[in-house]
């Protein structure tokens, strides 16, 4: 029975300097890495290092110490005089004295202590711990929290780990007498479970100056890169000129919020936008607006352009909605529209914002239950390419699939149904367009197989049914002399496809470096019988030719899309093989070469090639693809389509990933694409539509300095698309950093130069632009290399 | 406190010298007293009696001493042991214990260099010192099976 | 010249293990292209864990499309496709023995003729060979535990 170990350490006045820096798991996170390398240990030991559950755990004792512990054991009543020591797994307290009541599980601190546990170190003039319900109440205290957050206050109450509240309060993430920036607050309240500090008649202090009075103020207290307190940004750019905002967060309930953010541009005027946020059990968005009542800068360009009104509002809304329904019904709103096309080029900071030509905007919802399931959408699109086409609104669409999978037998069922409207805008079909008919367009597609799967082989006979009927109307321009290429009113399909699909699989094992590898060799051949069934005049809404990959010569039709349901009767052949590493179960390489030999000529085709003589050949191009991933990030993908009859490539694709991680804060990618292709109108011509180069990547300087960049560019027209060039200083909780941009803006692609610059105090807020955000578009796996 | 009488104190040890004109009677060698549900063992174990022959207070010397008890409205027993102890039967009824003292019940327990029992209030006292500080270890999660 | 049928010794296989697959995804694509995976590597799919080997838990997919370059007019050229299933491998007493981790694939497709319509439906057959590339890749890992 005799427990007498030593428990508390004898030596009472520790502090945070001789704590152990912990090195427990939780320290795998590459940003705590970078600022322990900037700060030093981190200031408590990581909260996560314990099981907090098992405080409370009747198998946890207590252990007590003092030079006199006096009580009534029966009751659980004592009272620990000099040098007392309070010790529950992680929590560790010290005093001079400490009255103890266990039932009800509190202990009071009358005058000076220390406390410890995971996540947080604390030194005070008296407290009150209840131990049971695992939360404190302290007063004047010092506090460090994991894993550099310090500072003072008069009282602090925290309630385990839920939430903290301090009062008259001094916080900073720098190191304690090293604080570059400080924040005073009346109050602070820190909610670990949204991970948001809210602080209230908070001043801050930038190197000893005041600098900012707020009366609310609310920032990411767990380090995640939040938008906590929504930082008033300024940056410089040729077109916006100078540009500040300033936003206001209004929190209206603990799942409402609201952040208005009005933003001057010394050039454009103002603009003022607004983010509402909601979370409710069942549904919960956000929805995003802005608005400009003149764009002084839009205006210039309207009225060059001979604009009849050209000072119009600009705005752009974005809401994103999700909830469910009974009945495990999911449902969703995605609404993204903008006042004109060239909005998104003007406000979005980065080229991939600005790059999207049409915006979708949809609301669905969807359910299965068992083997059936259904979604169902009404969608629209805002084009932003005048020129081009509209493309085609569901108005609506609905999708049916039931999947009973295995029957008995082996038997394998599936059917997949669909009904879409396919509408256009009222400007596009008064305006008529012969190619793009509108209307209904109903199918569906039962499929039975028999699938027998083994190791050394495969064989899946299968027959599928594929049954369309269509109820269009068509939208001829008032001048066009001749009528549509397509058919108008009901119009009804059913093709019947049968097809054995069968492989066999041999392999031979090798030694490659010390390392067992496999080889396989996969024959493969597919047979296809589908009777030709009349449908030159069937409208055209989503079909379209397929990839030129091996594996898509194995579908049941030729065609990706259901609006042309091929005639077949052909076989394919293809072979594949790949190298297996046994010991990482990884293929580090595979390549297939396929073929398909026609038994009878085709007749169904897409309006454009209808006279095209492939259609009578007796063997199909060429199609072969290979992927090589081989370690050190290095992937190769080739794609290459050969004529044999014209003895002549009809298509080529080369890419080239690498991505080199020699050190820490060291990171470099580099791509490479090319892509060759027959001309559409004259198939002699064989030319290069893409020679690109991407070149992106970090290099730290010194501890502090390092430098970003990203280099994007054309070979084909002998151009940069995208310069990038930034540099960083980071301190232990502060940083600045400085982005240069120089891209090519718009269809008149004259050279833009936009400059952003950022001020960090980290894990408080940020000024100026969110170049991080930037960065990380530009370079790939930016944030796994910060440390 | 008790209301009861107590039963009867049986002593039994290797020797024993009494002395019936001082009152004091000295069992030496494994001796055990039993009184009720309380026993208590040692070395040596010293009696003194009141002019009636009642127990007035004992001392115990033992390597080490020990002490069991079964307080009134308890299930689990209250155990002790230490170089010396020390019982008085009444004015309060109370149990001292010296030495690497430790006393404890299941599995709370408090030791020190000294440990003080008041067996009427249940109140308890250890003392600490240089080499040896006061030190309990108690189960509160364990309290409502007690 | 060494070639033998997939199966014979010296290669890998799930030698005739019961594989009972937990789908937090809902996909029947994927569910149909792991099972194809399971009975092509030598193993059997079981309805109930206890009769089970290993344990295949599915537990999340993404698939997501993002813009790969962009041409000197500004658009959009290039679009990069990520199909990415999380999962994990547990015994039939629920011991890990491959703890979660991400399956992904990836493909770079240019810009499809046509416009928003034909680009759908040309991601949807990209995804569908993603899906049978990701589904391979688990069954690899599942053959060398």
């Amino acid at each position: 029975e005799d427990s007498s170990s030593n428990i508390l350490s004898e030596d009472q006045n520790e502090n945070a300097e001789e704590l152990p820096a912990s090195t427990s798991a939780g320290l795998e996170d590459p940003r705590l890495l970078r600022r322990i390398q900037l700060c030093g240990p981190p200031l408590a030991a990581p909260p996560d290092s314990v099981d907090r559950s098992k405080r409370n755990d009747p198998q946890t004792p207590w252990q007590l110490e003092a030079d006199e512990i006096s009580g009534n054991y029966l009751l659980g009543i004592y009272t620990l005089r000099g040098r007392a020591g309070l010790q529950r797994l992680d929590q560790l307290l010290h005093a001079d004295n400490v009255e103890l009541n266990e039932a009800e599980g509190l202990a009071i601190v009358p005058n000076q202590f220390t406390y410890s546990e995971a996540g947080l170190n604390l030194w005070g003039g008296a407290g009150r711990f209840d131990i049971h319900a695992d939360s404190l109440e302290v007063d004047r205290t010092e506090f460090r929290l994991f894993p550099y957050h310090q500072g003072a206050a008069r009282r602090l109450l925290s309630t385990g780990a839920e939430m903290a509240r301090i009062e008259d309060l001094r916080y900073s993430t720098c190191p304690p007498g090293e604080e570059m920036w400080l924040l005073q607050a009346g109050s602070l309240e820190i909610n670990y479970e949204t991970g948001f500090g809210t602080a209230r008649h908070a001043r801050l202090e930038v190197g000893g100056i005041p600098w900012i009075y707020t009366p609310y103020l609310r920032f990411p207290v767990d380090d995640q890169p939040r938008t906590g307190l929504l930082p008033p940004s300024f940056g410089q750019s040729e077109s916006d000129g100078g540009h500040f905002t300033l936003p206001l967060y209004i929190r209206l309930a603990p799942n409402y919020d609201l952040t208005l953010a009005p933003t001057y541009y010394s050039r454009r005027g103002e603009k003022i936008g607004g983010e509402f946020r909601y979370l409710r059990p069942e549904l919960e968005g956000e929805f995003t607006a802005e608005y400009m009542d003149s764009d002084d800068v839009y205006t210039e360009h309207l009225s060059e352009q001979g604009h009849a009104d050209p000072d119009k509002p600009r705005w752009a809304v974005d809401w994103q909605h999700s909830g469910d329904l009974p009945y495990g019904i999911d449902y969703g709103i995605e609404l993204e529209r903008v006042s004109d096309e060239d909005y998104l080029r003007d406000f979005s900071s980065d080229l991939v914002g600005s790059s999207g030509t049409e915006l979708e905007s949809k609301g669905y919802a969807e359910q299965s239950i068992g083997n059936h399931s259904w979604e169902a959408e009404i969608q629209h699109w805002q084009n932003l390419r005048p020129g081009s086409d509209d493309p085609y609104r569901h108005w609506p669409a609905i999708w049916y699939e039931h999947n009973p999978g295995l029957l008995p037998g082996n038997l394998e069922y599936r059917l997949e149904a669909q009904a879409i409207q396919f509408e256009l805008p009222d400007e596009a079909k008064e305006e008529g367009d012969a190619q793009r008919p509108t209307g209904r367009r109903y199918h569906i597609n039962p499929r039975l197989s028999w699938p027998v799967h083994r190791q050394a082989f495969f064989l899946e006979p299968a027959l599928s049914l594929h049954h369309s009927h269509y109820d269009t109307t068509n939208h001829l321009p008032d001048d066009h002399d001749g009528d549509s290429p397509f058919a108008e009113g009901k119009l009804d399909r059913t093709v019947p496809i049968a097809s054995i699909d069968a492989g066999i699989f041999l392999e031979r094992p090798f030694i490659f470096g010390q390392r067992p590898f496999l080889q396989t060799l996969e024959p493969r051949i597919f047979y296809l019988y589908a009777p030709y069934e009349e449908q030159g005049q069937f409208p055209i809404f989503d079909t379209g030719e397929r990839p030129n990959t091996v594996a898509q010569l194995f579908q049941e039709n030729r065609f990706s899309g259901v609006d042309r349901i091929a005639d077949a009767n052909q076989i394919t052949t293809a072979v594949t093989t790949r190298l297996l590493n046994v010991t990482e179960g990884s293929e580090p390489f595979r390549a297939s070469v396929g073929q398909v030999h026609y038994l009878h000529d085709r007749r169904v085709t897409l309006p454009e090639d209808q006279d095209s003589e492939e259609l009578s050949r007796s063997r199909s191009d060429i199609f072969a693809d290979a992927e090589l991933r081989l370690p050190g990030d290095l992937n190769l993908r080739a794609e290459h389509r050969y004529d044999p009859h014209r003895d002549e490539p009809v298509a080529t694709s080369f890419s080239a990933d690498w991505q080199y991680r020699p050190a820490p804060r060291t990171l470099l990618n580099l791509s490479y694409r090319i892509r060759e292709e027959q001309d559409d109108d004259d198939t002699s011509i064989f030319e290069r539509t893409q020679d690109y180069i991407e070149a992106s990547g970090t290099l730290p300087v010194d501890v502090n300095w390092s430098l970003v960049g990203g280099w994007q560019y054309s070979r084909l027209e002998r151009t940069n698309l995208e310069v990038v060039g930034g540099v960083e200083y980071r301190s232990c909780c502060w940083a600045v950093r400085g982005v240069s941009r120089r891209y090519r803006r718009g269809a008149s692609g004259e050279l833009e130069n936009t400059i952003m610059l950022e001020f960090e105090l980290t894990g408080l807020t940020r000024f100026g632009d969110d170049t991080e955000s930037f960065i990380k578009d530009i370079v790939q796996d930016y944030d796994e290399a910060v440390f | 406190s008790d209301s009861q009488p107590r039963p009867p104190i049986e002593v039994e040890a290797d020797r024993v010298d009494m002395d019936a004109k001082s009152g004091i009677s000295i069992y030496q060698g494994n001796a055990v007293m039993t009184h009720g549900e309380m026993r208590i063992s040692g070395d040596r174990i010293e009696i003194h009696t009141t002019e009636e022959g009642e127990l007035k207070h004992l001392i115990v010397i033992g390597q080490p001493a020990r002490y069991r008890d079964l307080p009134e409205g308890e299930e689990q027993e209250v155990r002790a042991k230490a170089s010396r102890m020390e019982y008085y039967v009444s004015g309060p009824e109370r149990a001292l214990f010296f030495g690497d003292a430790l006393f404890w019940q299941g599995q709370d327990s408090l030791s020190g260099d000294s440990v003080f029992v008041n067996l009427e209030t249940q109140a308890v006292k250890a003392q600490g010192n240089d080499d040896q500080r006061a030190r309990a270890i108690i189960y509160p999660g364990q309290r409502e099976e007690r | 010249c060494g070639w033998q049928l997939r199966g014979s010794p010296g290669g890998i296989s799930l030698a005739g293990q019961g594989l009972y697959v937990i789908d937090d995804i809902g996909s029947s694509d994927l569910r149909r292209a792991v099972r194809r995976g399971i009975e092509g590597a030598g193993g059997r799919q079981v309805e109930s864990r206890n009769e089970a080997d290993l344990v295949v838990i599915l537990h999340t997919r993404s698939s997501d499309r993002e813009t790969a370059a962009v041409g000197v007019g500004g658009d959009a050229e290039e679009y990069r496709l990520e199909y990415r299933v999380s999962y994990s491998v547990e015994d039939s007493a629920g011991d890990v023995l491959i703890d979660r981790q991400a399956a992904n694939a990836m493909r770079t497709f240019a810009e499809v003729e046509g416009g928003a319509d034909q680009r759908r439906r040309r991601e949807d057959d990209i995804e569908e060979e993603l899906r049978d590339e990701v589904a391979r890749m688990i069954m690899l890992r599942l053959q060398v535990i």
